[in-house]
């Protein structure tokens, strides 16, 4: 009985010690299995926690840093001149103006050379919640070849005396027709039209003038704005040191008075038509040596309409009429004050018309043709100007411009070309024009 | 000299009646349409809005007349999208010489106050970037949920500046705001399908969008922000179309097609052009329409693009 019970008893033992082995492992397999189990968890965990702090990271990139989220989103947008990164400061901009001449006639000023023409730097901003301060400085290259230092503009603007009045105090262009309160840069053409040239001494810039101008925008249901202002203008240079004869240029110059009647009708939501009439009563630039009255009166009319898109028409036009008034003759120098003798009244004309055409985001095109009958004592059919000029402009940026310009002059029948690049840094803004 | 005199007559009565605007309605405009259709959804015939820029032109570049100024000159309420973008409405203001309107009074409302801001820049800014708004991208009354914000904004400020309507304007927002909440609820359920697809577009304009419905933006056919498509950046673009098997391409009505036609060709994605404001085509009547208008079109090129995908399979 005990040799049966002995093998049993081995037998029992061996399977008992194999089915303990066999536990044994099940058991560390459940570990391992426990233990990979964990080990995901925590993977995954550190995974979603990495992830997490991805997306935080993304999200605060992406919104307003939270430290300034509270006041950024109560405030609105700071206007111009009211940055409040940088209290106090005001708007700065440079707008600078490269123009390359190149001409078939040997006597062409600047011929064959690319020139930095202008910069001006502004300095824009508000005193008061109703007043503005605009400073113009300016670096301009004449056709002499000097850079003329100065201040284009400054002056402070009461934007809305009793609402209805806008009071300009200091220094700015004359407020006559389009062109010549427009700044240079802001033109769709590389040069100054030719009447201005040749009645208002403008070269790239219309005359500035030292006073105050108040504008009425007038309770019409329609745009309707007076202006007046009274100006002392800087006499234009026209004679050199023991330089007997008149340089042939001239602009208003000392006391000059302005007006300007400026309306606009929609004629429909897209087509716009805008009329204006601008006078000057006051001295030309030779007044310092003779007896030299002007009286200017200016027209323009300007169409505008507005397509789909970027598609823009513009049919721009201003006529000049300079009644001028100088002694006869030979008795060219006396003294203005004491001067009695005979006085000629020299009668001009001059217009420019422009066509503008927008039919991209970055190209637009253009046609302006220029007459004027030069403001001296000759007879005005014999001495007239008149050219004709092919405008292409590409616009690369909001700020930045390249603009090749033919001219073809039909008394000189000279060829040019002008090649001008526009550029702009910083905030830059002007008054509705 | 008479004639002088009689016209200084003239101006002097015209001048005395300055203030014989019969005002029955409160008078607001806004710089955009969507602004204005939000405007009148609260306002509705207690309101008379004028939108001036509408979703047919480039918000960027739009170019104010004088004639406009006499629509300002009235505005008891001017509202702007604000951050840049519609930074041309100021020398309108200023023209106006209407003081009830200038920045800081109650006249004054830049709807940009209401929203969260996304891609605000660090650091340094300037041309080298593009056309960088620095106070962020502006586009944000695209995602849905910012009209929303914009809506209850445009109510208080309606109250304060119509007191006697207050009550009408707090009925009618809770209208606008019902609608619209239906609505986004509605568009989150068509667009869940296709959370983390990626398109491209046109211009960055279509950030607030994406954030809202989970969409994400792969690139842009501008290089940078209102700089035009070079064909260098265009190769890329195919590029990165082809490599992500990207389905569409969205963009505004007011850009040329050129480039993404170019890129549809070469790729085979497909071109959405869709307003992004009211008025941008004839189906975009209301700021509702232009968000619904989007959202049918991205999910219909998406879901072809998905049947597309399992045919091929």
């Amino acid at each position: 009985m005990a040799v049966k019970i002995a093998p049993c008893a081995a037998i029992l033992l061996v399977f008992g010690l194999q089915l303990a082995a066999r536990s044994d492992d099940d058991s560390a397999l459940e570990q391992q299995i426990e233990q990979l189990r964990a080990d995901m968890d925590a993977m995954k965990m550190a995974y979603e926690h990495r992830i997490g702090e991805l997306e935080r990271q993304l999200k605060e990139l992406k919104t307003t840093v939270p430290t300034a989220s509270v006041v950024e989103a109560a405030s609105p947008t700071p206007l111009p001149g009211m940055k409040k990164e940088t209290p106090d400061i005001p708007d700065l901009s440079v707008i600078g103006n490269i123009v390359g001449k190149f001409s078939d006639s040997h006597d062409a000023e600047n011929r064959n050379k690319v020139l930095f023409s202008e910069a001006e730097v502004a300095l824009q901003g508000f005193l008061h919640p109703d007043i503005r301060g605009d400073v113009i400085l300016h670096a301009h290259r004449h056709e002499d070849g000097d850079y003329h230092y100065g201040v284009c503009e400054g002056y402070a603007t009461f934007m809305s005396l009793l609402d209805a009045f806008t009071l300009n105090a200091g220094r700015r262009l004359l407020p006559l027709g389009k062109a010549n309160a427009v700044h240079g840069h802001h033109r769709h053409f590389a040069d100054s039209p030719l009447v201005s040239r040749e009645f208002l001494g403008d070269e790239g810039h219309g005359p500035s003038g030292n006073g105050v101008n108040l504008a009425w925008l007038t309770p019409l249901p329609f745009f309707l704005q007076w202006e007046v202002g009274a100006w002392h203008v800087d006499a234009a240079h026209h004679h050199d040191d023991g330089e007997e004869e008149e340089a042939l240029t001239y602009a208003p110059s000392d006391e000059c008075y302005t007006t300007r009647l400026w309306s606009s009708f929609a004629l429909s939501d897209d087509d716009e038509l805008e009329i204006g009439v601008s006078g000057l009563s006051g001295y030309g630039s030779h007044f310092e040596h003779h007896t030299d009255r002007m009286q200017l009166v200016c027209a323009d009319l300007t169409y505008r309409h507005i397509g789909e898109g970027y598609h823009r028409l513009i049919f721009q036009n201003e006529f000049f009429w300079l009644d001028r008034r100088v002694p006869s003759g030979a008795d060219i120098d006396p003294d203005p004050a004491a001067y009695t003798g005979s006085i000629t009244e020299l009668d001009r004309f001059g217009l420019y018309s422009l066509i503008n055409y927008r039919f991209d985001k970055t190209w637009d095109v253009g046609l302006r043709y220029d007459y004027v009958q030069k403001p001296f004592p000759v007879e005005p059919d014999k001495d007239d100007l008149s050219s004709i000029s092919p405008i292409l402009t590409w616009n690369l940026t909001e700020c930045s411009k390249l603009r090749l310009q033919y001219t073809y002059d039909f008394d000189d029948k000279e060829n040019s070309v002008l090649l001008q690049f526009v550029f702009g840094i910083g905030p830059h803004s002007h008054p509705l024009e | 000299m008479k004639l002088l005199y009689a016209f200084f007559c003239a101006m002097l009565v015209l001048l005395a009646s300055t203030t014989g605007f019969a005002m029955d309605k409160t008078a607001v405009v806004t710089t955009t349409s969507d602004l204005a259709n939000i405007v009148s959804e609260i306002g509705n015939d207690r309101v008379e809005v004028i939108g001036l820029c509408d979703g047919s032109h480039d918000p960027h570049d739009f170019e104010i007349r004088p004639s406009m100024v006499i629509k300002v000159r009235k505005a008891r309420l001017f509202i702007l999208l604000g951050m840049g973008l519609d930074q041309w409405a100021l020398s309108l203001i200023d023209a106006s010489r209407n003081s009830g309107i200038r920045f800081g009074t109650d006249g004054y409302l830049d709807a940009s106050v209401c929203v969260t801001k996304l891609e605000i820049p660090q650091g340094k800014i300037d041309g080298s970037m593009g056309d960088v708004h620095p106070y962020g991208n502006p586009h944000y009354w695209l995602d849905p949920k910012n009209g929303l914000a914009i809506a209850e904004l445009i109510a208080k400020r309606l109250a304060v500046i119509a007191p006697d309507d207050k009550e009408y304007f707090k009925a009618n927002l809770a209208e606008f705001k019902k609608k619209l909440t239906a609505k986004i609820e509605e568009w989150e359920r068509r667009l869940a399908a296709f959370k983390g697809t990626r398109i491209v577009t046109y211009h960055r304009s279509w950030i607030y969008f994406c954030d809202c419905f989970g969409l994400d933006v792969a690139c842009e056919l501008e290089p940078k922000p209102g700089i035009p498509p070079s064909p260098s950046h265009l190769a890329k673009v195919c590029e990165t179309v082809q490599g992500g098997k990207l389905g569409v391409l969205l963009m505004e009505p007011f850009y040329s097609r050129k480039a993404a036609d170019f890129v549809a060709e070469k790729t085979g994605v497909k071109v959405l052009v869709c307003a992004n404001s009211v008025g941008g085509d004839e189906g975009a009547k209301t700021y509702v329409d232009v968000i619904e208008n989007v959202v049918n079109a991205v999910c219909s090129a998406l879901e072809q693009q998905a049947s597309g995908d399992q045919e091929a399979d």
